[in-house]
């Protein structure tokens, strides 16, 4: 399994926590609230393909929206190569962090 | 499309229409809908103003990434066409070498031919003025105001009256040139005929920069001597040469010189080449003042340095009230002085003196054409491969299509392929400059160098030049194979792609074409070098040989003469102020004489004097009266003998009737006593010109030996040997007339050998994808000449039908090539008044060349294929 970035991670989780929901405005607002980060659409969808060339996103047509005027959304999903990825993170997570707590860096 | 609705707020054109153009492609779109969706969420809880600004910080923002990603992606996009590429080059070998090597010899002539022009264009330039440095010409008039002379000399008063009279001038500086020069130190001489004269301003003007001495004062006082590194080298060794002596000689005159100052040889792209510069005051102590008053001695090559920024034209205006001025009044009517450019000199300026040959930029034009037109040919043979073979590649387009290519991702490829091919052809083409370069060099006659490539500039031109020749050889074919249907591509067998058809035959005509053009340039370019050549020159140009003569033979001239003639391998000998295969440069004003009037004539009649022999030695013909004669005392000083041009011209309508009639010419009164035939005295390239020959017994500057063709070792010996008790003082030199001849005709021989060269080249390259052409067509048709043979077809018929498609092209070629090529050369023809003309033949011959070529190319392929097994060929494909 390729390694993954921090920011590809985070647009895996964003997707993930989505599920069906996942399209360009929802993701970048999801990162917004649980990361800070303010990405441009340019930023975000460089992302999104970087991801989908590594086989761990694809996108999939929504059904058309009467709000929109008939278009239709396209929205984001997480293959199983791309869920294996996140999990595969987390548990470098872990296994990182393993024994660590804030305090733990307190003494010198 | 979109149906506009009052509740949705769209976001600002113009930042969406750059995110439109910028984003990649894929997601264009969908970029779009999401920042619509989201900019009209933010105007209903921000408003619009705030909601803008947020746009185009999003616009601005993404700008990184998108082009990032795009030149990423371009990246491995494009390693993965490179891979394809080579691919292609391994698995069509052939097809790769003919298409590389082609181009990469028409880049190699291109190259040479780049090196060649920026030579030419260069000169002068190394001049830190050449901008502002001028040359000083003279015309003279006939009566009916047309031009009769023009010089790149001019009188040696020139000079100091424009300095005083026109303050601007910075500096005007007067060059004279001595030719027979004894240079020697030690009482060791040697003949060196780049001597020059110069005012001590010389290096003011000019940048020869000096390796020792000071150019301030070098040439300031009489008998120093400023000699080039080369020739320091020459007569000193590794001595220094500064403040050693050095003596010269020229006919009686004899100097002690002493070197001043060393200075860097002049460099080749020099429009004159001194070794040494003499300081002007030598030569005028030598010389004496009232040489350098007279108006009528135009050997000094004058320069101006004029200051910067300096309208020319101003000074231009005021050199007819100059002349008038300082000559006589109403004298600017006859003769004008004229300013010409430093840097034009070598390419445009082709007066009747120059202090060397100059170029022509007709050659510069001639060879970029040649150039542009090989290199050409060279594309074309790519253009025409690449689509020969698209049957081959139509799979492959296919299959990227079907997974997904857009049609300007496969334009891209194939760019990427011809630019591929493009570069490792420069890489070629280099190695070829490389090993041609040396021999280019001879041929031109000049030392060329590869600095070109050293220099950014000269490396910049060439990558320009292989992306040009990718992009104008890839171009078609990316339009042509990107264009294919997949769905048809992938299912039908690509066997009948007769679209491409009939580009490429347009192709293939074009270079029939040029190839056709070429070679008859070259045969008409012989032609006209064989006319001239062999042209009867109204007089015998063989075994005549010249020797410049002396004071002292001159003096005793009746008795040198019968010294050589005493030797049986000697004909006849003469002395003379010029002999054929030079110029008619001096003339004087001439009059028809008849009673007490006197009728000036109106043309310049060039002057020649000679001796009683000159005319049997030559063995011209007369065309009426009789030769000078030693038994009629007053031919000496009264006698004259025309040609009859020049007879013509004064309105005797025949030779005869010139005879007797009085003439005056200079100083001399006289009467014509005969009439000389036609010959030509000068090259080919001047019209025979009106001459009047009188005997003189001064400014015999040559003697004329005219020997038996038998034992020409042995006379030549003799002479030699006649010459040394003559004159122990001058090595022995001489000339042939009939090679001097052939020599004035090099530019031409020059030409011809260039156009028989590109010719080949051209022809070469054009066989190359003819070739190449060839195999594919009888590739394509395997099946068709299976059936044939199997139901019984002939080899030789099968040979001829592969062939016959050529033969089409081949003729179409020469309905092109011949009015264009007629054209050009009757053009060419015209700079000559005495002209081969052009034969229908030769056309015939070019046309039937070009067409056995094709042929012998076609036929080799045309042959296997109809000798292949049938039972093999059908089971092709």
């Amino acid at each position: 399994m390729k390694e993954i970035t921090r920011a590809e991670e985070m647009v895996l989780l964003a997707i993930w926590r989505l599920k069906e929901k996942a399209y360009g405005v929802s993701i970048r607002r999801q990162i917004q609230k649980d990361a800070g980060k303010d990405y441009t659409y340019g930023t975000l969808y460089g992302l999104l393909r970087q991801l989908a060339s590594k086989g761990y996103v694809h996108k999939v047509m929504g059904d058309p929206l009467p709000k929109k005027g008939g278009r239709s959304r396209t929205y984001f999903k997480l293959t199983s190569s791309g869920i294996q990825s996140l999990k595969d993170s987390l548990r470098l997570h872990r296994s990182l962090w393993k024994n660590i707590n804030e305090f733990s860096f307190d003494e010198s | 499309m979109s149906p506009k609705k009052k509740k949705i707020p769209l976001p600002p054109r113009l930042p969406e229409w750059i995110i439109q153009k910028i984003a990649w492609k894929e997601d264009r779109w969908i970029i779009k809908e999401d920042l619509r969706e989201e900019y009209s969420y933010r105007v209903s809880s921000k408003g619009e103003k705030k909601s803008c600004l947020w746009y185009w910080a999003q616009l601005l923002r993404s700008l990184f990434p998108f082009i990032k990603y795009t030149v990423y992606w371009r990246l491995v996009m494009f390693q993965n066409y490179l891979k394809t590429a080579f691919r292609n080059i391994r698995k069509h070998k052939g097809h790769a070498f003919i298409n590389i090597s082609g181009l990469a010899v028409g880049m190699a002539c291109c190259i040479l031919i780049m090196i060649f022009v920026f030579d030419e264009l260069s000169y002068d330039k190394f001049h830190e003025n050449h901008g502002r440095i001028y040359r000083v010409t003279r015309k003279w008039f006939n009566d009916d105001g047309e031009v009769n002379l023009h010089l790149g000399h001019v009188a040696p008063p020139v000079a100091p009256l424009l300095e005083n009279d026109f303050p601007e001038i910075e500096h005007a500086v007067r060059l004279i040139r001595e030719s027979g020069f004894l240079v020697g130190r030690n009482s060791e001489f040697f003949e060196e005929s780049r001597v020059f004269f110069a005012e001590q301003d010389v290096f003011k003007v000019f940048s020869f920069p000096l390796k020792a001495g000071d150019p301030e004062t070098a040439l300031q006082n009489p008998f120093s001597f400023v000699i080039s590194e080369d020739m320091a080298k020459k007569y000193f060794g590794e001595q220094d040469p500064l403040g050693k002596p050095l003596q010269i000689q020229a006919g009686p005159h004899k100097a002690d010189m002493m070197v001043t100052g060393v200075m860097e040889n002049i460099p080749h792209n020099s429009h004159f080449h001194a070794d040494f510069f003499g300081s002007f005051k030598t030569y005028e102590a030598v010389v004496g003042d009232e040489e350098l008053q007279r108006w009528s001695s135009n050997n000094y090559a004058t320069y101006l340095l004029m200051p910067e920024n300096y309208d020319i034209n101003r000074l231009k205006s005021q050199l007819d009230p100059f002349i008038d001025r300082h000559m006589s009044e109403g004298m600017s009517k006859r003769t004008k002085l004229e300013l010409q450019e430093l840097t034009d000199i070598h390419l445009y300026s082709h007066l009747d003196s120059e202090i060397e040959a100059n170029s022509d930029i007709t050659y510069v034009y001639v060879f970029s054409v040649i150039a542009f037109f090989v290199l050409l040919i060279g594309c074309v043979n790519f253009m025409n491969l690449s689509t020969a073979r698209s049957a081959g590649r139509a799979k492959e387009v296919g299959m990227r299509k079907v997974v997904g290519a857009q049609r300007d991702q496969l334009i891209r490829q194939f760019l990427s392929e011809s630019m591929l091919t493009a570069v490792v052809s420069l890489g070629l083409s280099l190695g070829l400059v490389y090993l041609a370069l040396p021999g280019f060099s001879r041929f031109v006659g000049k030392n060329l160098s590869y600095n070109l490539i050293e220099n950014l500039h000269g490396l910049g031109v060439l990558l320009l030049l292989a992306v040009s020749v990718g992009l104008l050889a890839g171009l078609y074919p990316a339009l042509f194979l990107s264009g294919f249907k997949p769905v048809r591509v992938l299912r039908d067998k690509m066997s009948s792609q007769r679209k491409g058809m009939s580009f490429r035959t347009v192709l293939v005509v074009f270079q029939f074409s040029i190839s056709i053009i070429l070679i008859i340039c070259v045969s008409i370019v012989s032609g006209q070098l064989d006319y001239m050549r062999t042209r009867d020159l109204g007089f015998e140009e063989e075994q005549v040989a010249v020797l410049p003569a002396s004071e002292s033979i001159l003096q005793n001239l009746d008795d040198f003469k019968n010294r050589l003639l005493r030797n049986p391998g000697v004909l006849s000998v003469s002395a003379a102020s010029r002999v054929p295969s030079g110029r008619l440069l001096d003339s004087a004003g001439a009059r028809v004489l008849s009673g007490e009037t006197s009728q000036p004539v109106k043309f310049r009649i060039a002057m020649l004097m000679v001796d009683y022999d000159y005319i049997p030695t030559f063995k011209m013909e007369l065309a009426a009266g009789r030769n000078f004669s030693r038994q009629m005392g007053t031919d000496p000083k009264q006698a004259f003998i025309v040609n009859e041009t020049a007879a013509e011209r004064m309105g005797w309508e025949s030779p005869e009737q010139a005879i007797g009639k009085g003439f005056g010419y200079g100083g001399r009164i006289g009467r014509i006593i005969g009439v000389v035939s036609d010959f030509h005295f000068e090259s080919l390239h001047q019209e025979i010109s009106p001459l009047v020959m009188f005997l003189s017994e001064s400014s015999l500057g040559r003697i004329a030996v005219r020997i038996s063709p038998q034992n020409i070792p042995q006379t030549m010996g003799v002479l030699k040997k006649t010459w040394a008790e003559e004159r122990p003082d001058y090595p022995f030199s001489y000339y042939f007339v009939d090679e001097k001849f052939d020599q004035q005709y090099k530019s031409e021989e020059k030409l011809q050998q260039t156009f028989r060269a590109f010719a080949f080249l051209a022809i070469f390259i054009g066989c190359l994808g003819l070739f190449g052409l060839a195999s594919y067509s009888a590739e394509r048709r395997t099946k068709e000449i299976g059936i044939r043979k199997v139901l019984g077809a002939p080899t030789s018929g099968l040979a001829f039908l592969l062939s016959r498609e050529f033969t089409k092209w081949v003729i179409l070629a020469n309905v092109f090539a011949w009015p264009a090529a007629y054209w050009v050369m009757s053009r060419w023809l015209q700079n000559f008044p005495y002209r081969s003309g052009i034969r229908i033949g030769t056309f015939l011959l070019a046309g039937a060349l070009a067409w056995a070529i094709a042929l012998l190319t076609v036929s080799y392929q045309a042959v296997k294929a109809s000798l292949a097994d049938p039972v093999e060929s059908l089971k092709y494909e």
